[in-house]
């Protein structure tokens, strides 16, 4: 049993003192498949942060762009945004560009957020952080 | 523990979730010494089932898994239902998040 070939199937909890930004779970190139972005919109908002600063700081978080109008579409077939007022700020069909940044542990700590880590078979696991 | 041999439910939907802490009693002095959550906004894989939701939250609070219940309207939620399952039948077409309460039973009333 030490010797374990399969991957541990673990959760992540996200947990903040503020409400969590918008997560939008969206394929952003036919080389992978969906993954979850926050826009960089709101990340920049919620960090007071100009986006040329964001970019210095943090030179290797991806930053992905998107049509408006495909965001929007993918956005809009989730049963989790089926309040319309939460996509009433996106335009159906601009081809504007959105920029996204994906969900990280490093992502959610700058946010303020803590992550836990459960095994799906229940037992918690202590992570050390690096 | 090694990331790299982990499987995460990263590239799930995510479900947005504020969990509140219900008081049965009216409020008391002795509520104030309550455990409380505070960090209340959670955000986890729509595969994340109530039970997981539990047992993280009893690590958070440092109470034994027995203490914790989870509610919605004052229902008890079971325990294999994911989060996915409770949206669809308890939230679909509310704005984010979905509002949970939790109950902490007081050890020695067990």
């Amino acid at each position: 049993e030490d010797d374990e070939p399969q991957q541990r199937e673990v959760f992540e909890f996200e947990f903040s003192d503020q409400p969590l930004l918008p997560c939008y779970n969206i394929q952003v190139s036919l080389s992978q498949g969906p993954r979850n972005w926050l826009l960089l919109s709101d990340v920049l908002k919620r960090l007071k942060m100009s986006a040329r600063a964001f970019r210095t700081a943090f030179a290797h978080i991806e930053v992905a762009t998107i049509a408006e109008a495909e965001f929007y579409k993918q956005a809009s077939l989730s049963q989790l945004f089926s309040c319309p007022d939460e996509l009433e700020g996106f335009l159906p069909n601009s081809k504007e560009p959105l920029d996204l940044v994906e969900i990280s542990s490093e992502l959610a700590t700058l946010l303020g957020s803590s992550v836990e880590y459960l095994d799906a078979r229940w037992e918690p696991i202590a992570v050390t952080t690096s | 523990f090694d990331h790299s041999k982990a499987h995460f439910y990263r590239y799930d939907e995510q479900i947005s979730l504020c969990l509140e802490r219900q008081s049965s009693l009216p409020s008391t002095g002795r509520d104030k010494n309550k455990v409380t959550l505070q960090q209340k906004f959670v955000r986890c894989s729509a595969r994340a089932e109530v039970r997981h939701l539990r047992r993280v939250l009893c690590q958070r609070l440092s109470v034994d898994k027995q203490q914790v219940q989870m509610l919605f309207n004052n229902e008890c939620l079971p325990d294999h239902m994911t989060m996915k399952q409770l949206w669809l039948s308890h939230w679909f077409g509310k704005a984010q998040p979905l509002v949970l309460h939790y109950t902490i039973k007081d050890k020695q009333a067990r």
